[in-house]
């Protein structure tokens, strides 16, 4: 394990295809794990049993995508009382979903579902964000969300949005750089415009992966090496962020771990980096 | 509109991506793609991550396939079996029957039996590891007249007329195609879990059978006359012994407190 200040500060997604590699017990420069949480609620064998033996050598974050927080039908119990069940047997650091829908009467669409920004959606998310923090005892951090449809009738910006989500109900905010790039890209706006209008103090992760380009436009695969577009927006955000956890998302055409795990060592430099400059300009 | 009704339109047009903008007029694509395009990027979407996730359970049958084919036959599946669940891993089950009834699988005729063993597999791991009755503590209980006998969750008793697990076994051996195996002889399994490791151990259709019942509730002396005439005593003390060996016993009860 690196050594350096912000060693302790990148995880990387725990996936399937790394389990017999990680069985092994190796030294890695990961400092933590972020678990989907689906794959373990309401389950008690080999993925649940895998997670509690990575759990005894590393810290974990568990990661949502079902949780339909932006549903006017409400939250699923039995959905929470699994998730709070887990919490229980692993600690994890931070809960986390994403900003939007994916279920409606009963049937799961596995996708995250962008919502209109209106104020029939805000008090939609934060009464669900209400009974959610109040069910887990513990606040709620949600991911903003990459799109391919918008809605005619929005009457505010998606930043505006989802900070104002945040002020209302208290949770916290999952910065993914990824989603905020391809979102740019495909509605042509400026990604540090989004970053400097969103309220940094109130986000407590930051996600990094690649999308994948097709005849022009970008699709949230996380299924690419991270692209130079977002690695720039990591650096520039550096300095304000570099106390937060930052993890490594790929969630298809997954290579060896010690592949992604240089994209950890990457983040990690980034942010050393950024504490370098930072304390050289003081001192001069 | 209200979210609900918003929520309900998109998740139409997702699952069948024929977007009618007299209905549509509250949504609108992003960059150059048209509404039509933007909603198959999510049905494309959901139709993958669902077969991705069959996928994983059914390794062999979709060797056997092929990709193109195993991929027709997930989306006629999937159109037919929405998922209900936020576990993916719970998707499936019906896959084999579903594949039983396909058209598209008729000439393979093991190919039901096969995705039955890849779901039993899959069952049989993602169940918790268990914790057997120790073997002199069994030893002890069977000396009693008759016993119901506990299984254990991580156990499942497979037969068919088809050798399931020898196509299985080679599905990520690249020199094999599964026209190579001899699949043609009836194959009755015992897969269960010990030390967080799933095992098979192969059986006579008897054996099987009497496991199955114990399984179901017969008490040991039900279950061993009904089959006395296809077992030996040797055969009979050799599958008590394997019982206790593969730590498939949960418990043993006498049959009066049953």
């Amino acid at each position: 394990m690196n050594n350096s200040s912000f060693s302790h500060k990148v995880g990387m997604g725990l996936r399937p295809p790394h389990f017999s590699f990680l069985e092994q017990r190796p030294t890695t420069e990961v400092a933590w794990f972020e678990a989907q949480t689906e794959t373990y609620i309401h389950t008690q064998g080999r993925s649940l049993e895998m997670l509690q033996a990575i759990r005894q050598d590393y810290p974990l974050a568990l990661h949502g995508i079902s949780m339909n927080i932006g549903s006017p039908e409400g939250i699923r119990v039995d959905y929470l009382q699994g998730l709070r069940d887990l919490i229980e047997r692993v600690e994890p650091f931070i809960v986390s979903d994403h900003m939007s829908w994916n279920s409606v009467s009963g049937q799961n669409l596995h996708n995250v579902l962008p919502l209109p920004f209106t104020e029939d959606s805000l008090e939609t998310l934060v009464n669900n964000i209400d009974f959610v923090q109040n069910f887990l005892r513990r606040p709620l951090v949600l991911e903003n969300i990459s799109t391919y449809i918008s809605y005619t009738h929005n009457n505010m910006n998606e930043w505006d949005f989802v900070t104002e989500v945040s002020r209302r109900s208290g949770c916290a905010l999952l910065l993914d750089l990824n989603n905020v790039y391809v979102n740019s890209h495909n509605q042509g706006f400026d990604p540090k415009y989004f970053i400097n209008h969103i309220p940094l103090d109130r986000v407590a992760q930051i996600h990094l992966s690649g999308p994948s380009n097709y005849s022009g436009l970008l699709y949230d695969t996380h299924s690419q090496e991270i692209p130079d577009h977002v690695w720039d927006l990591f650096k520039l955000l550096a300095p304000q962020i570099r106390h937060l956890p930052t993890l490594i998302e790929r969630n298809e055409d997954i290579p060896n771990f010690r592949e992604l795990e240089v994209e950890v060592m990457k983040a990690v430099r980034i942010l050393e980096n950024s504490y370098e400059a930072e304390r050289n300009t003081e001192s001069v | 509109m209200k979210l609900s009704e918003i929520q309900s339109l998109f998740k139409r047009n997702l699952m069948v991506p024929e977007a009618d903008p007299r209905e549509l007029h509250n949504l609108t694509p992003v960059g150059k793609l048209t509404l039509e395009q933007a909603f198959q990027i999510y049905h494309r979407g959901y139709i993958n991550r669902l077969t991705q996730t069959l996928k994983g359970t059914f390794e062999a049958v979709a060797w056997v396939l092929g990709d193109a084919l195993f991929a027709e036959l997930c989306r006629h599946y999937i159109e037919a079996q929405p998922s209900v669940s936020y576990n993916l891993t719970v998707y499936g089950e019906t896959f084999p029957d579903f594949i039983k009834d396909s058209a598209t699988t008729k000439g393979i005729p093991f190919l039901h039996d096969l995705a039955r063993f890849e779901w039993a597999y899959k069952e049989v791991l993602e169940a918790p590891t268990p914790e057997p009755l120790p073997i002199e503590q069994v030893r002890d209980l069977l000396n009693q007249d008759d016993v119901h006998i506990g299984m254990i969750e991580a156990m499942s008793i497979f037969g068919s007329e088809y050798s399931a697990q020898e196509i299985w076994k080679r599905r990520k051996d690249p020199a094999y195609m599964f026209e190579d195996i001899n699949w043609a002889d009836p194959e009755y399994l015992l897969i269960y879990k010990k030390q967080q490791r799933v095992q098979t151990h192969r059986l006579s259709k008897a054996e099987a059978l009497i496991l199955q019942e114990l399984q179901e509730g017969a008490s040991l002396a039900e279950a061993f006359s009904h089959h006395a005439n296809e077992l030996s005593p040797e055969k009979i003390t050799g599958l008590i012994e394997l019982m206790m060996r593969t730590g498939i016993i949960a418990d043993v009860m006498p049959t009066e407190s049953y």
